[in-house]
């Protein structure tokens, strides 16, 4: 079992130490914003969940390459691993954002790039788990599981600038407004990102050892 | 090679016409229910109407792209093709190339109803018009032909493609909308050449990675 | 004023850690279920 090893006990118990030192500093030791108070706090949980969500479909995508090239299962299984967690972080952003804008902005949708293009990229994912599903025979599926994350991070770019140029008008996103704020905030922010990463990672460690025992397992049952 | 395959395409489409019979009914069914739909004054009818024609573009492109896959799948044609010793990068470009054509002709036949029956009063640029109409329906079935390589086998097919096209195309469908709206209302053409260069972008890379992973998707 | 908007950060906050403890939860869960079918395996064999 994945946590019987020390190793990813002690891992596990240092992340739970982290998150809490981290709920404890953003709670306690950040600045207060004036106009956005609490709110704006949300962007020390939001935009590290955002930038893990991207990370994971990106390594959706890096894993999907090297299963075409190398057709070695372990890639399939990084790829279903990350897409899976770069989905659940995706759907945290599609939450967390719209409760951010309801007191910033007045009203909860706003069609701003970042939460446009994450918005799209969560629906292509449902169909990537449809195609999973559905598409038949397995080595398929994980050949067509690992075009369409291909084809699907090939689209962020393209979605996010034809979304920004699409409403110009809508300018206020969080990053640049957070590096223009006062000090007290970046240290706080990037303690923050580093530790969602390593979550991130761990996860990934946990969901690939799983998925590879499920593996044997169906692989010899007859 | 692959004006063989482009050839054999439009054999199959001349002798049955399965594919523009129904691009060209459903267009019209479409434009019918929009016009009921929208009973709104002509003028906000014409500030609408670029929206309007880019979904029923994708509407028809989607119901083309079944009928093009939806062929090969029958006696299991697209076994004994990419059985064939072609390179299957050029199987993806012929099913782009016609697929676009034929939704091209379908656009052109339904643009006169269409204009008709909304009662639209813009007189824009032909030459320009066409090349956003060609511009667009290349990005829509550039992402039509390789998303339907990947659902065309699963089960509901005819479900999984439009859940993986209609997001997949989303910066398309922005683009050619956008650029159609600025053409219609004669903004000069400096102020929104981004969207011909965002199309340009798609068609380019996703024609690149279509013709370089075509490769896996039909494989057996 | 010192608590503006703090019922939001606190749903924020709370929803993303309760999904991460729920998807652990699931994980652990998971991951017995194969280990232990996995087990099982190599003792029948």
């Amino acid at each position: 079992m994945f946590l019987h090893s020390r190793r990813n006990q002690i891992w596990l118990g240092l992340l739970i130490l982290g998150l809490a030192l981290d709920l404890w500093i953003i709670v306690n030791h950040t600045p207060m914003i004036p106009q956005q108070h609490w709110a704006q706090k949300i962007f020390y949980i939001h935009v590290p969940v955002a930038w893990t969500a991207f990370l994971s479909y990106f390594v959706v995508m890096i894993a999907g390459i090297a299963y075409l090239v190398k057709k070695d299962n372990r890639w399939d299984r990084v790829g279903l691993a990350a897409a899976e967690i770069g989905t659940v972080f995706m759907s945290l952003v599609l939450v967390t954002g719209p409760i951010w804008a309801k007191p910033i902005w007045g009203k909860p949708w706003v069609w701003e790039p970042r939460l446009t293009t994450s918005l799209i990229l969560f629906l292509i994912y449902i169909g990537y788990f449809m195609l999973r599903e559905f598409g038949g025979h397995p080595e398929r599926i994980a050949r067509y599981a690992a075009v369409l994350g291909i084809i699907a991070f090939l689209d962020v770019p393209i979605i996010f600038l034809s979304v920004k140029f699409w409403a110009p008008e809508v300018q206020s996103h969080p990053q640049v407004e957070m590096a223009k704020q006062p000090t007290g905030i970046l240290g706080p922010f990037f303690y923050s990102l580093a530790l969602f990463t390593i979550l991130y990672v761990f996860m990934m460690l946990f969901r690939i050892h799983t998925l590879k025992l499920k593996e044997e397992v169906q692989s010899h049952a007859v | 090679m692959f004006w063989d395959l482009l050839k054999k395409e439009f054999l199959i489409e001349l002798r049955s016409k399965e594919i523009s019979a129904s691009m060209l009914t459903f267009g019209v069914a479409v434009i019918l229910i929009f016009s009921f739909s929208f009973s709104v004054s002509p003028r906000t009818m014409n500030t609408f109407a670029p929206g309007l024609f880019w979904v029923m573009t994708l509407f028809i492109a989607v119901l083309g792209l079944h009928r093009i896959y939806a062929y090969e799948k029958e006696f299991d044609a697209f076994g004994f093709l990419i059985s064939a010793p072609v390179d299957r990068g050029l199987i993806f470009l012929s099913k782009w190339v016609s697929g676009t054509l034929f939704l091209l002709v379908a656009d052109l036949f339904i643009a006169p109803p269409f204009y008709l029956f909304l009662q639209l009063s813009a007189r824009p640029d032909p030459g320009m018009n066409f090349l956003i109409l060609l511009l667009g329906n290349l990005g829509l079935m550039v992402l039509g032909s390789l998303v339907s390589g990947l659902a065309m086998r699963a089960k509901m097919s005819e479900v999984l493609l439009p859940i993986l096209l209609f997001p997949l195309a989303s910066p398309v469908m922005i683009a050619a909308t956008k650029a159609t709206a600025a053409l219609w209302s004669g903004i000069p053409f400096r102020d929104w050449q981004i969207w011909i260069l965002i199309l340009l972008t798609i068609i380019i890379s996703f024609g690149l990675v279509g013709f370089l992973v075509f490769d896996h998707i039909t494989e057996e | 004023m010192q608590y503006e908007f703090l019922s939001y950060f606190v749903t924020a906050t709370s929803l993303v850690f309760l999904t991460l403890i729920a998807w652990f939860g699931f994980q652990i869960r998971s991951n017995a279920k194969w280990y232990r079918k996995a087990r099982e395996r190599k003792d029948l064999s």
